[in-house]
């Protein structure tokens, strides 16, 4: 009985075929969803009927370390004047910093997200095709590289590295999806494993 | 200046109720903190619910360097995904620490660690009596009461997964049974247990 399996999930304890078939479930049973949430609170509660010694401090820190700085980008609204049509993606992202531009919204078919401040910027084509420029990035440690993604769906997929203050995604950015940007090994990572240190969310 | 005094405290293993100026919010206001980016705001979940996580962590990896991987990426993900998960409604502490199992049973499962000794009682003294410490005490009680009233073939699979990281077929293999067994155990257990802890009135969210 798949309903059952509802335990075994919240437990984490069902084998890789179960978790797929309980996952596939689960999306169109909302009864077994709701379940899920109850059972998953009853697990949670397990943690608190064992021995609890206190982490070290350095642990705190470490965690904080997670929350690097994120430069939260917004999409600005007011219509930008300037026409960029038919430039190849990187000579538009050269313009956006050469110019001093206070506004965002639509160029030429490109959306554009801004952040305040201006200290980055995403630009994205109909298709999807985008283009990140990044101000006042430092470079990044000694064998190590700026690596982007785009965060599509709760997966986060790689999207090329970012050499110097610009460069064009290796991946379509879908409405909805987020662009990031992490450090990492000069080779780059199927997945981020250093903090994320920007974030664009797009509409 | 105050930052710095609240990472201080932090390190000597705060307490919520000096926790600075977040201490009065709930776990879902800080969680929708994280979710633009405040640092001060993931801070003050895992004074809420840091020692909790590595507790759990410890107890299935039985080290104390991987736990404090499980907890930190635990604390990553609810630092990418706060967000995501406040649309979803659920309770912070849950997520949190749904997050922390799922990655030390991973970790568990590729160290091969993995060990099945049964609950302690209060094996080490858990030090000065602090809010907190009264706090997880009563915790504690309440939910070792409640696993205590489970049928014994149920409380061990509930156990054996949760604490021990074993999957559903290596417990019927272990335990000698089909695995349609374990999973009627763990379901009828679990259901059970959460029955249990709502009539003794557990709430697993930190008070304010």
């Amino acid at each position: 009985m798949v309903h059952e399996q509802a335990a075994g999930f919240a437990l984490d304890a069902l084998d890789a075929e179960d978790t797929a078939e309980f996952e596939r479930h689960l999306a169109i049973c909302p009864d077994c969803e709701e379940e899920l949430a109850r059972l998953q609170v009853a697990a949670a509660a397990l943690a608190f009927a064992i021995d609890l010694p206190v982490p070290r401090a350095e642990l705190r820190l470490r965690v904080l370390e997670t929350g690097a700085p994120v430069i939260p980008l917004r999409r600005r609204r007011r219509p930008q004047l300037v026409a960029a049509t038919a430039l190849a993606a990187a000579c538009i992202a050269a313009v956006v910093l050469a110019r001093p531009w206070d506004g965002g919204g639509s160029i030429g078919g490109l959306q554009r997200y801004t952040a305040q401040g201006a200290k980055a910027t995403l630009l994205v084509g109909p298709s999807g095709e985008a283009v990140l420029s990044v101000g006042h990035l430092p470079p990044p440690p000694a064998g190590k590289t700026y690596e982007m993604w785009v965060i599509v769906g709760g997966k986060t997929l790689p999207a090329g590295l970012l050499r110097g203050s610009l460069a064009a995604l290796t991946r379509p950015v879908p409405p909805g999806a987020s662009v990031a940007v992490s450090v990492e090994p000069a080779a780059g990572s199927p997945q981020p494993t250093g903090p994320l240190l920007l974030r664009a969310e797009t509409a | 200046m105050s930052n710095v005094t609240d990472y201080i405290r932090g390190e000597a293993g705060s307490k919520r109720s000096t926790a600075g100026n977040l201490g009065h919010l709930s776990d879902e206001a800080l969680l929708a903190l994280v979710s633009r980016g405040d640092e001060a705001a993931l801070g003050e979940l895992y004074d809420r619910y840091g020692r909790v996580a590595y507790g759990l962590a410890l107890r299935i990896l039985r080290d104390r360097s991987l736990a404090e991987d499980a907890v930190q990426e635990a604390f990553l993900a609810v630092w990418r995904s706060a967000g995501t998960f406040l649309a979803e409604h659920g309770k912070p502490s849950t997520w949190i620490l749904t997050l922390v199992h799922r990655r030390a049973v991973d970790l568990v499962r590729r160290e091969e660690r993995r060990r099945a000794d049964p609950i302690d009682e209060l094996a080490h003294p858990t030090g000065e009596a602090t809010d907190e410490e009264a706090w997880l005490r009563a915790q504690r009680q309440v939910v070792q009461e409640a696993l205590r009233k489970l049928p014994p073939d149920q409380r061990e699979a509930i156990e054996l997964a949760y604490y021990g990281g074993f999957t559903q077929s290596e417990l019927a293999e272990r335990l000698g049974q089909p695995l349609g067994t374990i999973k009627s155990r763990m379901f009828t257990g679990l259901r059970t247990l959460r029955g249990l802890l709502a009539e003794a009135g557990l709430d697993v969210d930190a008070p304010s």
